[in-house]
């Protein structure tokens, strides 16, 4: 909806882009454990010079088998020919393999996948042409759904991407 | 809405205060004096064996003589210990099994484990654990439950999983309902930033407290775990961690090293206590693992949880995933 009314106010022109990648995805705490290595498949929505929208999905391979969901928005910020970086919110959820733990006080474990608001950054984006690439793409939240309290991490070591116009 | 859906999907705590109360009461029988006693036996009769140097990891291991003092001490009590012979790929193995029939299912087995062979002496790894199995025996006999409870010693458990991976594969038409092993179970230290974990594990700084970890068919059993832990007569700190799937943790060896993975790996429901060894303590698979670093108070109140959960286990009779 927000976005709708973005494109409407601003008929900014679209950028589509759709890449792969290689990343570390991980929520742990007192109640949920998940996480891991593992590729991604990205969609990024450009709106504008700026606004950037992404949706990931990929698996995660550490304990048990986990798959890593995250959509988010983001601001970016050109700094050099070529250049730019994008900061901004996420939300990352985990799906399957989740190691729940329990105690005497709290025999009921959390149920659902366990998701987690992150901020991120991408400090290091390079466009030549239709070619994206990024590294050492940083986020760090935390558990919105574990009552223990859990820290989110994720880290993309590197993605590229093709974008298409709009 | 959601508040509504996670109220519907939240289980039933797994045992009723009737239950509690009954394995409770068998647990209040642990007597600290006797696990520390057999302890030390059991480590006593090691040292008496001349021990191989196993490479690769170039310890001196032992088994035979624990085995052989193992069975008198479940003779002491009365109680026929089977010795399960098998030899090979060079490796004779001696598992030690002690049976106490269920009544009204007996075909149904409650599996409690724990291995007898040691590098060095081995006091907390793992003379520990068998000194909870033998006060298990000689509780158990003393009670009716209507599944069998059956007690194993696994031979060789240093060397690679030998003696439990072997019964696990001669015993497969058997019907295991659960199995509860121990490894090292006696050793606990009580000062701030004693512990440390596995990566991406998040443990409490001080290291008093026991895990259990289960796959994923257990998870009621480690929810048994947890609920009884608060109600011992002695309560043990525990940590429960819940399977993710069927044969749990295949990222990370960390959570495969003892026994249980060869239950786990034959699907088995499967709950595993630890005080986490190396993760704490500085004399693990060293000569210092000796008796004097036991600390006898963790220990009670570990085979105090352990011999609640078995008979509360073996006590009932729906499969181990289901509520009464």
């Amino acid at each position: 909806m927000i976005l709708a009314a973005i494109l409407a106010a601003n008929a900014a022109p679209l950028a589509h882009e759709l890449g792969v990648g290689v990343g570390v995805g991980y929520q742990g705490g007192d109640t949920v454990v998940a996480g891991g290595l593992g590729g991604d498949v990205a969609y990024r929505l450009g709106v504008g010079d700026h606004l950037q929208v992404h949706a990931r999905v990929g698996p995660r391979l550490y304990l048990a088998p986990v798959l890593e969901a995250d959509l988010g928005v983001g601001w970016r910020v050109p700094f050099g020919r070529g250049w730019s970086l994008t900061a901004g919110i996420e939300g990352a959820a985990m799906f399957g393999g989740v190691v729940r733990r329990v105690a005497a006080d709290r025999i009921d474990p959390v149920l659902g996948a366990p998701w987690a608001v992150r901020v991120f950054v991408d400090p290091i984006e390079y466009r030549s042409g239709p070619f994206v690439l990024r590294t050492l793409g940083l986020a760090v939240g935390v558990g919105v759904d574990d009552p223990g309290g859990s820290l989110a991490l994720g880290v993309h070591l590197f993605e590229v991407g093709f974008v298409g116009g709009g | 809405m959601l508040v509504l859906f996670l109220a519907c999907v939240t289980p039933e705590a797994p045992l009723t205060d009737e239950a509690i109360g009954a394995a409770v009461d068998v647990a209040a029988g642990v007597d600290s004096d006797r696990l520390l006693t057999s302890i030390g036996i059991m480590v006593a009769a090691h040292a008496t064996e001349e021990p191989v140097i196993v490479e690769p990891w170039g310890l001196p291991h032992r088994h035979l003589a624990g085995t052989e003092r193992l069975v008198d001490l479940y003779a002491e009590l009365g109680l026929a210990a089977e010795v399960e012979e098998t030899d090979e790929d060079g490796w004779l193995a001696k598992n030690v099994i002690v049976e106490l029939p269920g009544t009204s299912a007996p075909d149904e087995v409650v599996l409690l484990t724990a291995h007898h062979d040691v590098w060095f002496t081995g006091a907390d790894d793992n003379s520990s654990g068998v000194a909870v199995l033998l006060e298990a025996a000689r509780l158990f006999s003393a009670t009716e439950h209507a599944r069998t409870i059956r007690i194993v010693s696994f031979d060789h458990e240093e060397v690679g999983l030998l003696g439990s991976l072997r019964y696990y594969r001669d015993h497969a038409d058997d019907d295991h309902v659960a199995v509860v092993n121990m490894d090292a179970v006696s050793f606990a230290l009580h000062d701030p930033g004693t512990q440390s974990a596995p990566t991406g594990f998040t443990l409490p700084d001080v290291a008093d407290f026991a895990v259990a970890l289960s796959n994923a068919p257990a998870e009621r059993p480690a929810r048994m775990a947890a609920q009884l832990a608060g109600e011992l007569p002695h309560p043990l700190k525990v940590q429960v961690a819940l399977g993710a799937d069927d044969n749990l943790y295949p990222g990370t060896g960390d959570f495969h090293r003892s026994d249980h993975s060869a239950a786990w790996t034959a699907g088995i429901p499967g709950v595993f206590f630890s005080d986490t060894t190396n993760f704490r303590s500085p004399y693990y698979h060293t000569e210092d693992d000796r008796i004097g670093t036991i600390d006898p108070a963790f220990g009670r109140s570990v085979a105090e949880e352990v011999i609640a959960l078995v008979y509360a286990l073996a006590s009932e009779t729906q499969p181990v995933g289901e509520q009464p």
